[in-house]
């Protein structure tokens, strides 16, 4: 799919507007591919995030036809579309579960998986992750992409362009900052 | 504490000067830190005492995509079109754990109408379910009130799989209506008199509902009430999880309205009714349920939990904005909770179904009468006042007045308290403080008082404290008689 990659370098040049739009087609191929991927799996499938990221690149971009600097871009970029996907699923779920369209589904409620402390866990770190984006960008983005894009220290470096070790240091911070400081 | 961002700046700043020192630096780097700082410090002590460890609470579990339940068609067995016994699928409206619902129609064209499918799992052996099924049809079929959807048939389908077929109801669950409509209070309070009808009507048919909860009452556009499901909970229990606390879960009724003796698995009675009755009518008064039972948690805390459940005063737990949904002002709205709304409320859902209302009737009456302004029995106090005035009055030498009248110069001031015991009083406006005092009506010099603590669910000893107080006013008045002194309200 050329428009991911045509939407990155315009991006890359410059043009603010290309950003959005990026976001949406992004947003948009991740959850079809996500909806697809689950519905193949049965009944208890869960997604890994990575995974998911990595298919949808070599989907949508295409192996070899980007720059580096584009496809490190992209994988910023997908951790916070994944992000976007993870949060409104969540947010979905739980409104689901206090009762929005249940009307129907009186006996069913499901409460054994502990699905409901996971959404409500991953609301948290977002709505944490907001305010921390103001006081540190990049503590945010290496939590993003870590809890988010489920990406490795090496991905992380190599997307933002920094050593393995800052990116650890950075993770050991954010994760002392968001447990304490914005429980 | 959570930081502001300017804040959290400085803790991030400083923290990287902290990290780089080992062990017995930091401690002497935070005491260290100017003035300024100090208000971090906490903060920063915690950081580096969990620096190096593991324990991440939030950051460990990596989300994961999960199928959305709407979206779960993948654990349907069933698409459109299918038949199970007579009916035939039309579309999906929910699907869940235990059970899915579809919309469908009479395959054999025996009526026209849709109904709504619900189909569960199968749990029990085929000829146990039908037997079941069979016995619950013909209760339900028995159920034909205005606000209770009707249960068409049950069954099973030749190939095994258990169905309900219901009134297909089209409504929003009665909280969310109520909130969508800025309902309020009187109005809310009218409509919960519908369910109570209804569950009051099912009740004097020796069936009990089980599993009463806004989703399962729904107010159709017309405003008015109908309730769904009414006593099939236990047809979705299967033999081994049913009456026990650690398959509460897997039962999945929803613990949030359902009453301490049903989460702890014991069989349901019309007072289980009466406290759900009493969740729901919490939330239409203040948008809020009157406690939440983390979901996901061990049968032995869950266990824990019931039995400390303490019920606030609804006027007391106003979610924010429950004043607008509500057509008035969040100040407006405590103070018409305050009273006789939050005992009533309190009374509902009291721990033991014994301290309940005795049925959803008097429940319903309560409600009535509290729309009426007539006194409500959750608030015994006046009744009690009454009673202990009545038994005042019976002395020849004591005329009781109204407090109002002029002059008063003894009064009886019942007031209620907050109730310290714990265990089943926590619903408490039962205890009952009266102090009497006794002045001399010429000139208001104090002749005698006295504090009587009482439980007045306590019939009697409301009677016997009215009846001393009666016998201790008389020899306060003795050195008085020829003056034919008089004891006012």
């Amino acid at each position: 799919m050329a428009t991911i990659t045509l939407l990155l370098q315009r991006v890359r040049d410059g043009q603010s507007a290309a950003r959005d739009e990026l976001f949406a087609v992004a947003y948009d191929n991740l959850k079809r591919l996500a909806r697809a991927r689950l519905r193949g799996g049965g009944r208890n499938t869960e997604l890994d995030t990575t995974a998911l990221v990595h298919e949808a690149y070599l989907r949508f971009v295409g192996s070899g036809e980007l720059r580096a600097e584009d496809r490190r871009a992209f994988f910023a970029y997908a951790s916070r579309v994944m992000r976007s996907v993870i949060v409104d699923s969540a947010r979905e779920r739980l409104a689901e579960r206090r009762g929005g369209d249940a009307a129907h589904l009186t006996l069913t409620t499901q409460m054994a998986d502990g699905m409901s402390a996971d959404e409500e866990a991953i609301l948290k770190v977002h709505e944490a992750l907001t305010v921390l984006e103001a006081a540190d960008p990049r503590l945010a983005q290496v939590v993003e992409m870590r809890y988010f894009g489920g990406y490795t220290e090496q991905e992380i470096a190599e997307a933002l362009d920094v050593s393995d070790r800052t990116v650890r240091r950075d993770w050991e911070k954010a994760r002392l900052l968001l447990e304490v400081a914005l429980k | 504490m959570a930081l502001t961002a300017a804040e959290l700046a400085t803790v991030s700043r400083l923290l990287d000067e902290a990290l780089a020192l080992g062990a017995v630096a930091r401690a002497r780097w935070l005491q260290a830190l100017p003035a300024e700082h100090h208000n971090l410090v906490p903060v920063l002590r915690e950081m580096l005492s969990r620096a190096g460890t593991t324990s991440g609470l939030l950051l460990d579990r990596q989300p994961k995509l999960r199928e959305h339940r709407t979206s779960r068609k993948a654990g349907s067995a069933q698409k459109a079109g299918d038949r199970i016994g007579p009916y035939q699928l039309i579309r999906q409206l929910g699907t869940g754990g235990m059970a899915e619902v579809w919309l469908a129609s009479r395959a054999d064209g025996a009526y026209k109408r849709d109904i709504a499918l619900k189909l569960t799992r199968a749990t029990r052996s085929r000829n146990v379910l039908e037997r079941l099924f069979a016995r619950e049809r013909d209760i339900q079929a028995s159920l034909e009130h205005p606000n209770i959807a009707r249960l068409y048939d049950a069954g099973v389908s030749p190939e095994g799989l258990p169905y309900l077929a219901m009134e297909y109801v089209q409504g929003q669950p009665l909280t969310a209506w109520c909130d969508a409509h800025r309902v309020g209070l009187r109005e809310r309070l009218t409509l919960l008199l519908q369910v109570t009808d209804a569950v009051q009507y099912a009740h004097a048919r020796q069936i009990v509902h089980r599993d009463l909860k806004p989703s399962n009452i729904l107010v159709a556009g017309s405003g008015q009430v109908r309730l769904l499901d009414f006593g099939i909970a236990k047809l979705v229990e299967s033999e081994e999880t049913a009456g026990s606390i650690v398959n509460l879960y897997a039962r999945a009724l929803t613990p949030d309205y359902a009453s301490p003796e049903l989460l702890r698995g014991e069989p349901a009675v019309p007072a289980s009714d009466v406290y759900s009755l009493g969740v729901v009518l919490y939330e239409l008064l203040t948008g809020n349920r009157p406690y939440a039972l983390a979901s996901g948690a061990s049968a032995g805390r869950l266990a824990q939990a019931i039995a400390e459940i303490r019920v606030e005063n609804p006027s007391a737990r106003l979610a924010p904005g429950a004043g607008i949904a509500r057509a008035t002002t969040q100040d407006r709205l405590v103070g018409r909770l305050q009273g006789d709304l939050d005992a009533l409320a309190l009374k509902a859902l009291a721990q033991l179904p014994a301290d309940r209302y005795p049925s959803v009737a008097a429940l319903a009456d309560d409600i009535r009468r509290y729309l009426s302004g007539e006194p409500v029995h959750a608030l015994p106090n006046q009744r009690s006042a009454e009673e202990l005035i009545a038994a005042l009055a019976r002395n020849p030498n004591v005329r009781v007045k109204r407090r109002s009248s002029e002059g008063a110069s003894a009064n009886t001031g019942a007031r209620r308290h907050a109730d310290p015991a714990p265990e089943h009083r926590r619903a408490s406006a039962t205890a009952l403080r009266i102090t009497v005092q006794l002045a001399k009506a010429a000139d208001g010099t104090h002749v005698w008082s006295h504090t009587y603590d009482l439980d007045v669910k306590d019939r009697v000893s409301a009677r016997n404290v009215a009846g001393s107080v009666g016998k201790a006013v008389e020899e306060a008045l003795a050195p008085f008689k020829s003056h034919g002194k008089r004891k006012k309200r």
